[in-house]
């Protein structure tokens, strides 16, 4: 298809905006496809030699391996990894739906879990924020 | 035939008010100023489990039903290694500086939260489950499920940890008089992973890279190292 050389003006940054979405949501599907194969593939490596650790940590091995020998991010790639990085927070919606089934668990140690979540947790960020600002306080970034 | 349209229907329903209720959360969570308290996900998940009873639906037909959601974080999780390919620099080149606390924020995070569980008797698989909590959410998932833990309690811990990190992270650091970038990044996203990363993306785009660093290694050292101390 070409477009008119004598085409209005007021409607060329309409195509131009279309077309550009266009494209943007092409690169995204296509970036989810390289993504959602390198999961498999992972996945299918994990059951197949019986390896006991997630998927997703392979995958991010695969990837890693391939940007470095690549020695860039692919322009389908990035056009992909940004919203869902951005979003990724959607992906975890199903499972912390399940605390429902945990609710009396939770219940019966709640003392236990309050230590455990509020309490270690206030105390080892106070342990990494004094150490890394130990080691990284008088440093400058470039 | 009428029974798989109708499936396919409810998935596609399901999977859209879920979508819907993270939408929602996330501008109830800008219009509040990024209060942890607020997190989309604690939201989105009120909503649901509020609509759940609602509709009086059992947790795990909704689950079947939005399964092609909780497929996808495997993917997403892949993408991750972008992040850590732009940042490969500054980590060779902060070297040990920053790999020493990551690891041994790593360390005490999970072993605190664990001596305080053992100290507890509480059952096995709960503190197996406890292990994971410093490490983000889609590796902590697996990771938990391959040691003996429960993958949908290690979301649930994982998520409330990094509120946690994120609401007292301020607090920390006027304590530790933190106040390079670099290291509130990095003590945020070993402790609170992505929750206080997307915390760290308020602060400084230096200090987000550093929290996504830390995020990316800790994850990946602790999904290494679990499996192997504890494989069942």
């Amino acid at each position: 298809m070409t477009i008119p050389s004598k085409e209005p003006i007021t409607s060329l940054p309409f195509t131009k905006r279309v077309r550009s979405k266009l494209i943007i949501t092409a690169q995204f599907l296509l970036g989810l496809v390289i993504l959602v194969s390198i999961f498999l593939l992972s996945d299918f490596i994990i059951k197949y030699f019986e390896l006991s650790f997630p998927p997703a940590l392979l995958g991010i091995g695969m990837l890693l391996l391939v940007l470095l020998v690549l020695r860039r991010v692919p322009k389908v790639v990035a056009a992909s990894t940004a919203p869902l990085l951005r979003h990724m927070v959607v992906f975890f919606i199903p499972a912390m739906v399940g605390i429902i089934g945990y609710f009396s668990l939770i219940l019966a140690f709640p003392v236990a879990l309050f230590c455990a979540i509020i309490g270690t947790t206030v105390l080892s960020l106070f342990i990494t924020s004094w150490l890394s600002n130990k080691l990284l306080g008088g440093q400058s970034h470039d | 035939m009428t029974d798989s349209v109708s499936d396919i229907l409810l998935a596609l329903i399901w999977i859209g008010v879920s979508v819907g209720a993270y939408i929602l959360s996330l501008k109830l969570y800008q219009k509040c100023h990024y209060h942890p308290l607020l997190h989309p996900l604690v939201g989105s998940t009120i909503g649901i489990i509020a609509l759940l009873f609602l509709v009086d639906l059992d947790y795990q037909v909704y689950q079947q039903h939005v399964s092609f959601i909780a497929f996808m974080l495997g993917p997403v999780t892949v993408a991750l290694a972008v992040p850590l390919y732009n940042q490969l620099h500054v980590l060779l080149r902060m070297g040990w500086r920053v790999i020493v606390p990551i690891l041994v924020g790593g360390t005490i995070a999970p072993l605190l939260a664990w001596l305080s569980i053992y100290a507890f008797e509480t059952p096995l698989n709960l503190q197996m489950t406890m292990l994971v909590k410093s490490i983000t959410t889609p590796l902590a998932m697996g990771t938990a499920e391959s040691i003996g833990g429960s993958a949908s309690l290690a979301a649930v811990f994982v998520i409330v940890t990094g509120i946690i990190g994120a609401i007292f992270a301020p607090w920390v650091f006027k304590l530790t008089s933190n106040q390079s970038h670099m290291a509130q990044g990095v003590a945020l996203g070993t402790v609170a992973h992505a929750v206080g990363t997307s915390r760290a993306v308020t602060t400084s785009e230096v200090c987000a890279a550093f929290a996504t660093l830390a995020v990316c290694l800790n994850g990946i050292v602790t999904a290494i190292v679990l499996p192997l101390l504890f494989s069942s």
